[in-house]
């Protein structure tokens, strides 16, 4: 690709007295701020939310330009959706620069469903299926026994991430804590306890990108999207509420999603400085370290162990805490991400900096329906 | 999308077994029925599923869901797993242990609910196997 980002702009992620909407607009001053560039300049913009109202409606106080705004509401997918939407718009030559916003603001306590709106019968959510937390432990609990995994790398990634966002400012859960503490915590879904998921939270985060021609000439911190990548489930994916999985299972979309955005890029997993990983609950983020190609399927514990995904480690992962640490905003989460990987690899980021001056970063989202949007960023 | 389920129950027209379906062109298994092959959209055909299986993955769900669920007022932890019966792996609650004393692999049967006004079953439990007869 030859589009860089050039500014990026975050509200915190936690509980607030504001709504989402106002979240996603100071987001999208203090990106716009960052990149030096005022609204006019701003030719394409997409974002979304899935509670809290209409990205494009944001306009409304931005300023009427008349600028292309592309309204995206695809849950998990939703920020990733709005970049790739963004990107492709500078790639095709239809803008210089564009913005990308997300924001959200969810009521406390796990998402609700409705087995009709995902054409599932209702018995399926009367007996006490359609749970969320469920799926993500009944995964969890598969791959441990499969790959013969130690329960206890869940509470080492938990911890990890904990510290990190112990150190962010920006983040919701500021109290790092011991893998003890965390593997005797209530359990919630075995083998999953209480800390080890991420709850629905608040918060807004924002970018602005241009061609990477342009961003030379106005920007002297841009930050290279080198590729980005959305896919979809295919048949055999393990995925949320599915009554019934099939005889042979298949690589979710994050294998693909993540295959080919290294392919992209012209870089290997192995590269990666500093990486930005979808944890919805631990074990999502144990999973994803192997799914992304950091390391085979059940080789987690070598990377793991010892403060390997620490700021300091090995393969720095979560460095701002990650869902665990931040909670999940579905709109802003994915931007949330890549505004982390871009800050680390700009040395801005502050207490939790990754050392070394990194230069490949790497951002992965994963969610319901089957969705992954990965993305190589470098300096 | 027609969800046959939904009015014929989930069981099997003699009731000893899960009714599922299968593809008539490229034999994938699936459950609930449903009219079409959710992998090849080529038609389905109605199928009994098998009623032992051996326990694929497994949870214990500690927390009360939030509605559609219907469980007793006074809310106890249940189980919900992934049966794998050969050609498909069909979720449900298991019953008849304490709820932490699965393992992967257990063998399990088949236990269908009781049959509504209109003889359509709406629930079924997937019970430890000691191996007597069921
Ligand atoms: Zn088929």
């Amino acid at each position: 690709m030859s589009v860089s980002i050039i500014g990026v702009g975050l509200h915190p992620f936690g509980r607030f007295d504001i709504t989402g909407r106002e979240m996603g607009l100071i987001a999208a001053r203090e990106a716009l701020a960052d990149a030096g560039v005022e609204w006019e300049q701003v030719g394409f913009a997409a974002g979304g939310s899935r509670d809290s109202g209409y990205a494009a409606a944001l306009v409304s106080e931005l300023g009427l330009t008349g600028v292309p705004f592309m309204q995206v509401y695809n849950g998990c997918g939703t920020a990733g959706s709005a970049v790739l939407a963004c990107a492709q718009a500078i790639e095709s030559g239809a803008a210089e620069i564009a913005l990308a916003v997300g924001f959200d603001k969810h009521a406390r306590g796990a998402f609700g469903s409705n087995p009709a709106d995902y054409g599932l019968p209702m018995w399926y959510g009367r007996d006490g299926m359609m749970v969320t937390t469920q799926f993500f432990a009944l995964k969890t609990q598969r791959y441990l026994h499969e790959h013969g995994l130690d329960e206890r790398l869940l509470g080492e990634i938990t911890a990890t991430e904990l510290h990190n966002s112990s150190l962010n400012p920006n983040a919701w859960r500021r109290n790092a804590l011991s893998v003890d503490e965390i593997m005797d915590a209530q359990m919630v879904n075995d083998p999953l306890t209480s800390y080890m998921f991420c709850s629905p939270s608040e918060g807004g985060a924002a970018v602005v990108l241009a061609s990477t021609e342009v961003a030379r000439t106005i920007s002297d911190h841009a930050v290279e999207v080198r590729s980005l990548e959305f896919r979809t489930r295919r048949f055999g994916t393990f995925e949320v509420f599915n009554p019934w999985l099939a005889a042979e299972l298949t690589d979710s979309a994050t294998v693909d999603a993540a295959s080919a955005a290294f392919a992209a890029a012209g870089c290997r997993p192995s590269d990666v400085d500093v990486a930005q990983l979808q944890d919805t609950e631990a074990g999502a983020a144990l999973m994803h370290l192997a799914e992304c190609g950091f390391c085979d399927h059940g080789e987690q514990a070598e990377l793991i162990l010892d403060g390997g995904l620490g700021v300091h480690g090995r393969l720095p992962v979560n460095t701002d805490g990650g869902l665990i640490g931040n909670g999940e905003p579905i709109g802003a989460s994915g931007l949330r991400q890549i505004v982390e990987c871009v800050t680390q690899l700009q040395g801005r980021a502050g207490e939790r900096q990754v050392p070394n001056d990194p230069e490949i970063g790497f951002t992965q989202v994963y969610g319901a329906p089957g969705i992954s949007v990965c993305a190589v960023l470098s300096r | 999308m027609a969800d046959t389920s939904t009015a014929r129950g989930l069981a099997a027209a003699d009731h000893d077994a899960l009714l599922g379906a299968r593809c008539t062109a490229c034999d994938v298994q699936i459950f609930p029925a449903q009219a079409a092959c959710p992998r090849c959209g080529a038609p389905t055909a109605d199928c009994a599923l098998p009623e032992r299986g051996v326990l694929w993955s497994w949870t214990v769900q500690r927390f009360r869901p939030k509605p559609p669920y219907e469980g007793p007022d006074e809310f106890e932890p249940y189980v919900v797993g992934y049966v794998d019966l050969g050609d498909v792996k069909v979720e449900g609650r298991l019953d008849g242990r304490p709820v932490d004393a699965w393992t992967i692999g257990d063998p399990v049967r088949l236990e269908l609910g009781a049959p509504d006004d209109d003889g359509a079953v709406w629930t079924y439990r997937w019970i430890a196997d000691d191996g007597g007869a069921s």
